[in-house]
C-alpha cells in the first residue's frame, strides 16, 4: 500500500529570486548588488513613485530631489538630511555592525537615528552594501534605506547607488529586486508577508554582530578583517560613540517587528476575505521567516527555541520548557563546538500566531493542535505547511459563506478548522482520507513527535487514532520529558544534526539566509 | 607570596573604620529558598531549579558558566553584579516566584477603554500575589491596537530591599515621580520577598566569610589539576550551597565567592582586622543608621555597561537623595508600547523580563580602595591578586 499526502505543488510555483544577480543572498537586509533599475531610474519619474508615501524619507526627497532620481550625496549627507528631516539629535546616530559571511567577512553598517528610542529608532534603516567583489572600505555611495510609513503601516525601500565613483547617485525608490529577501522564502507563494526588516542573529550572543560594548561579541573580532577597521569609511561610521551594540539593535529590530506584526494583524478587522484571512493564518503553518540561534559562547546556554517552538509560551502550561526561554546543554566535550546559527521559527511570524491569540481570534488551544503536529521539528515542518496548502486549496475552490460575518476575525476560526483537516491519498485504493486534527468539540490534541516516523502514514489512512490522541497534559509531559533529554549528556551531536538539516534548508530556501557555518554539503 | 595592596584612599577607608567588628548580621538570617512554601500545591510538579533533580554540581556549573564564559563579566574591581533576570527554572510554574536576585519586577500599565482612551487608574500587574495578566473585551483591544505606538505602561524594576522601611526622600514633599499616573511608595515599589532584603545580603557575606574562616568547607586539591573545587567560583558557589542551598541563583553564589576570596586572602579593611570586611560588601541597616543613616536602599541597578547607565527605553526614578547624598539608583521604568501590551496580554511582566531583565544588573558596589589584602597560609592565598573579589575562575 503506498500513501501519499496530497500536496499541491502547484501553489509553491511562486518563486521569487531575491536580488538580481543571484549572489546577494548574503543576509541582514536585502541586498541589491546588482544594477538598480525599478521603475523610477527613468528621470521624472520619482515624485510619481513618492505619491501618497508618508515616510521620512519620501519627504526628504521631495525637498531634496524634486522629481529628479539623482542626487549627489554619499551616505553621509544622506544621513545628514535624515537627521534633519527626523529632527533626531546627531548624537542618537548608532552604527550597527553585522559580517555578511557568504563570500568574505565583509562588515554591513546598518545606521539608526533617536536610537535610544526603540520605537522612533525604527522608523529608518540605513545599510551599507555587502561585498561585491574585494572591497577594501564599505562603499559610501552605495546604501540602502528603508523608512516607515505611519499612513500605510508599512515600510518602504529605497536604494541609493552610484554608476561610477565620481558620478552621482541614482535613487530607486521601488527597488523590487531587493524586496525578496524581505518577504517570503522561495518556496512559498508571495504576496502575503508584509516587506518586514531582518536581525537574522536577534538573541544573545548575536553571532556575527559587535555586541560590544554591552557584551562580548562572538565569531566577530576574529573574523573582521583587521585593515578594514583602519579604512576611512568604515572608521568613520563608527568611530567614537557611534558604535552601537547588537543588544540595542535587537531592542529596535523588535520595535520594528512589532511595526510589521501589528499592521499584518488589523486585517482581521477588515470586512470578511477568505484570501486576506488565508494570508493571515499562513505563518502559522508555513515559516516565512527565519532567525538564528546560538549558544552563549561557551555556557551551553540557547534559546529553547532550537528545540521547542516559542509560541506555546503564550499559554499558561506550567512546564519549564515553556516558561524559561532558554535551556542549558551540557558542557562541550573534546571534538565539540558550540551550536551556532541554528535555524529557529521565525519572530516576525510567531508573533503574528501570538497576536491572534492575544486578540481572541484564535485560542490557545487552537494553537496547540497544530503545533502537537510534528512537534520535534518546530521549524521547517513540510507537513505542517502542506496542511496549509492543501486547506488552502479546498477553501478557495469552495470559499465559506461569509454574508453573516462582519470582519475577518469572524472568519479565522472557520477558515483554520478547514486548514486543520489534512488528505492521504491511497494510490492502491484509489481513496483519500481527511484526517481532522481538530474536530469540533474535542478536548484532546494529536500528539505527533515526528511525521517522517514511517507509522505516521498509515496511521492517519487507517485512523489509528488511539496511538496518537491524548490530552493536553500528556502531550505536555512529553514534550517536557523530550526537552530534558536534549539537556543530558551527548545530545550536543544529535541538535548538531538537526542544525545542519535546518541549515540545509534555510539555504536553499531563504534568500536572507546568513551562513550557517560547518554544515558540509547539502544534498540538492 | 606576602603582598600588600595599597590603601590610597583615606576617606572611603575612614568611612569602613567606623564599622563595629560584630561578625554576624543583625537579625537572623533569612535566605531560605523563597519558591518552596507553596509547593504543597503544585501536584508534584518541579517548581524550583534544585526541585528538578538537577545536581547542585550542574547547578553550579551552569552558574559558573553565566559568570565566566557567557561573554559579560560579573566580577569587576569596582563592582559585583549580575543580571535582574532569574535563571532558568524560576518562573510561573504553579506560582510566580519570579524577582529572585535582589531584584523584583512587575508592570504598571494603563488600560485601555472601549471609547478610544484610557480608563481612568492603572493597574499593577505582577507583584506577588497579585494579577499577571490582563482581560480586554474586544473594542478594548481595538482600542490598544489604535494605540500601539504609545507608551500604555511601563517595567518597573526594583531593587529596594524588602526591610528598608524609611520611606523614599521624595515622599517627604510629595515630589516623587509619576510611573504611570502611580508615585512611587513603599507598598508598591519596595521589593517584596524576604530574601530580597539587607539582612539576607548582609548575612550571606557574613556566613560565606565565618564558614571560610572556620576551614569547614570542601576547598579542593591543588595537587590535582581536575578538582573542580580548585576553582574559585565553584568553591565559593558550593559554600552557598552548603549555607542556605541557593547556589542556583545567580546572586548569592557570586556574592558568596567573592566573600569567601575575601576571607582566603586575608582581606581587611584598611588594614585592620577587627573591622569586619563583610560589611564593607553590604552595610546592614543599623550599622547605616548608626552613623549617616539610610545610604543604601538597596543594591543599585545599572546595566552591562556601566553602573550608571541604562538599557534603551529605560530611566531611573528621580525618588530623592539618599545620606551620603546619594542617589539610590534603586528604581528603574522601562517603557512598554501598546504594542508590547498586546502581545503580552497574559503575563506582561514576562515581557518584561524578557525585554529588559537580562539587561538591568545589580551592582553590589566594592569600595576595592579600602580593602587590603595580606593573604597568609591558606592553600588558596597563591592565587590571591590585589582584587580577590575579582574571581575568573
Amino acid at each position: 500500500m503506498k500513501f501519499r499526502h496530497a500536496i499541491l505543488l502547484g501553489l509553491v510555483a511562486g518563486i521569487v529570486a531575491c536580488g538580481s544577480d543571484g549572489s546577494d543572498s548574503d543576509a541582514n537586509n536585502s541586498t541589491c548588488t546588482g544594477k538598480c533599475d525599478g521603475e523610477n531610474n527613468d528621470n521624472g519619474s520619482l515624485l510619481a513613485t513618492l505619491d501618497g508615501r508618508n515616510d521620512p524619507i519620501a519627504a526628504y526627497l521631495r525637498d531634496y530631489a524634486g522629481d529628479s532620481p539623482i542626487i549627489e550625496q554619499d551616505y553621509r549627507g544622506f544621513l545628514d538630511g535624515m537627521i534633519e528631516q527626523t529632527g533626531c539629535a546627531p548624537s542618537t546616530e548608532k552604527t550597527f555592525v553585522i559580517l555578511m559571511s557568504r563570500r568574505r567577512h565583509f562588515p554591513r553598517n546598518i545606521v539608526t537615528l533617536c536610537s535610544d528610542d526603540p520605537a522612533k529608532a525604527s522608523e529608518f534603516f540605513m545599510s551599507t552594501q555587502s561585498d561585491v567583489g574585494g572591497l577594501a572600505d564599505i562603499n559610501a555611495k552605495d546604501y540602502k534605506a528603508v523608512a516607515w510609513d505611519a499612513t500605510a503601516r508599512k515600510y518602504n525601500l529605497y536604494e541609493f547607488k552610484a554608476d561610477s565613483e565620481d558620478g552621482p547617485l541614482f535613487v530607486d525608490a521601488d527597488p523590487q529586486h531587493c524586496a525578496s529577501c524581505h518577504t517570503e522564502p522561495t518556496n512559498l507563494e508571495p504576496g502575503a508577508m508584509p516587506f518586514t526588516p531582518i536581525m537574522n542573529e536577534l538573541t544573545n550572543p548575536w553571532t556575527l554582530w559587535n555586541a560590544e560594548p554591552e557584551f562580548r561579541s562572538h565569531r566577530f573580532d576574529e573574523l573582521i578583517d583587521p585593515d578594514l577597521l583602519d579604512a576611512p569609511v568604515y572608521s568613520a561610521m563608527t568611530e567614537g560613540e557611534k558604535l552601537g551594540a547588537a543588544s540595542q539593535f535587537e531592542s529596535i529590530m523588535r520595535s520594528a517587528l512589532e511595526k510589521t506584526v501589528g499592521a499584518r494583524l488589523r486585517i482581521r478587522r477588515n470586512a470578511p476575505n477568505v484570501e486576506e484571512t488565508l494570508g493571515l493564518l499562513r505563518p502559522m503553518f508555513c515559516d516565512e521567516s527565519v532567525n538564528y540561534a546560538s549558544e552563549n559562547h561557551d555556557s551551553g546556554e540557547i534559546s529553547t527555541a532550537a528545540i521547542v517552538d516559542d509560541s506555546m509560551r503564550h499559554t499558561d502550561w506550567a512546564y519549564d520548557w515553556i516558561n524559561d526561554g532558554r535551556m542549558r546543554l551540557d558542557s562541550v566535550q573534546a571534538g565539540e563546538t558550540p551550536l551556532a546559527v541554528m535555524p529557529v521559527r521565525g519572530e516576525a511570524a510567531l508573533q503574528v500566531e501570538v497576536g491572534l491569540v492575544t486578540r481572541r481570534a484564535l485560542t490557545p488551544y487552537d494553537v496547540l493542535r497544530l503545533r502537537s503536529i510534528d512537534w520535534q521539528r518546530p521549524v521547517f515542518s513540510e507537513f505542517r505547511c502542506d496542511m496549509y496548502r492543501q486547506g488552502s486549496a479546498r477553501i478557495l475552490a469552495d470559499p465559506p459563506d461569509t454574508t453573516a460575518m462582519s470582519r475577518n476575525s469572524d472568519l479565522v476560526p472557520v477558515l483554520f478548522a478547514e486548514l486543520m483537516k489534512y488528505e492521504v491519498y491511497d494510490e492502491d485504493s484509489d481513496e483519500t482520507v481527511v484526517w481532522d486534527f481538530a474536530p469540533e468539540g474535542a478536548e484532546t490534541v494529536y500528539d505527533i513527535p515526528d511525521v517522517t516516523d514511517p507509522s505516521v502514514d498509515e496511521a492517519l489512512f487507517y485512523g489509528l487514532t488511539e496511538d496518537y490522541e491524548t490530552d493536553v497534559e500528556t502531550l505536555a509531559t512529553n514534550i517536557e520529558t523530550y526537552f530534558d533529554a536534549m539537556q543530558e549528556s551527548g545530545q550536543r551531536s544529535v541538535l548538531e544534526e538537526e542544525r545542519r538539516r535546518r541549515g540545509c534548508f534555510a539555504l536553499a530556501n531563504y534568500p536572507s539566509s546568513p551562513d550557517v557555518p560547518d554544515i558540509g554539503a547539502c544534498a540538492e | 607570596m606576602n603582598w600588600k595592596l595599597n590603601v590610597s584612599i583615606a576617606v572611603a577607608a575612614a568611612a569602613l573604620m567606623a564599622l563595629p567588628a560584630c561578625g554576624s548580621s543583625d537579625e537572623p538570617a533569612n535566605n531560605a529558598p523563597a519558591n518552596n512554601a507553596n509547593n504543597a500545591n503544585n501536584g508534584g510538579k518541579d517548581d524550583t531549579p534544585t526541585d528538578k533533580g538537577l545536581t547542585s554540581s550542574e547547578l553550579c556549573e551552569a552558574r559558573q558558566k553565566d559568570v565566566l564564559e557567557a561573554g559579560r563579566p560579573n566580577f569587576l574591581p569596582t563592582a559585583l553584579r549580575w543580571q535582574c533576570g532569574d535563571v532558568e527554572g524560576v518562573d510561573t510554574n504553579n506560582r510566580d516566584d519570579r524577582g529572585q536576585e535582589y531584584c523584583e519586577y512587575f508592570a504598571i500599565t494603563r488600560v485601555p477603554s472601549a471609547d478610544g482612551g484610557y480608563e481612568a487608574d492603572p493597574v499593577i500587574l505582577g507583584r506577588q500575589g497579585g494579577d499577571l495578566g490582563l482581560t480586554l473585551d474586544d473594542d478594548q483591544l481595538f482600542t490598544l491596537e489604535d494605540l500601539s505606538d504609545e507608551v500604555v505602561g511601563e517595567c518597573v524594576f526594583t531593587s529596594w530591599h524588602q526591610d528598608v522601611l524609611v520611606p523614599l526622600t521624595c515622599e517627604a514633599d510629595d515630589s516623587c515621580e509619576e510611573v504611570v499616573g502611580i508615585k512611587p511608595n513603599g507598598d508598591d515599589f519596595r521589593m517584596q520577598i524576604s530574601i530580597n532584603s539587607n539582612n539576607a545580603a548582609s548575612d550571606l557575606v557574613q556566613q560565606c566569610i565565618r564558614v571560610t574562616a572556620s576551614g569547614a568547607y570542601e576547598m579542593g586539591d591543588l595537587e590535582d589539576p581536575e578538582n573542580p573545587y580548585n576553582d574559585h567560583f565553584y568553591r565559593g558557589c558550593f559554600v552557598t550551597e552548603g549555607l542556605f542551598g541557593t547556589h542556583w541563583r545567580r546572586s548569592d553564589p557570586a556574592v558568596c565567592a567573592a566573600s569567601m576570596r575575601l576571607a582566603e586572602c586575608g582581606c581587611t579593611v584598611g588594614g585592620d582586622p577587627s573591622i569586619d570586611v563583610g560589611f564593607a560588601l553590604v552595610p546592614s541597616i543599623r550599622e547605616q543608621e548608626s552613623r549617616e543613616g539610610l545610604y543604601l536602599r538597596g543594591f543599585p541597578l545599572g546595566t552591562w555597561s556601566g553602573a550608571n547607565e541604562l538599557p534603551t527605553g529605560c530611566r531611573y526614578l528621580d525618588i530623592g537623595l539618599e545620606a551620603r547624598d546619594n542617589a539610590s539608583q534603586t528604581l528603574v521604568a522601562c517603557e512598554m508600547r501598546g504594542s508590547d501590551l498586546i502581545q503580552n496580554l497574559q503575563d506582561p511582566k514576562e515581557f518584561c523580563r524578557q525585554k529588559y531583565g537580562d539587561d538591568v544588573v545589580v551592582h553590589v558596589p566594592i569600595p576595592g580602595e579600602a580593602i587590603q589584602c595580606e593573604p597568609g597560609d591558606h592553600m588558596h592565598a597563591g592565587s590571591c591578586t590585589d582584587q580577590p573579589w575579582v574571581v575568573t575562575e
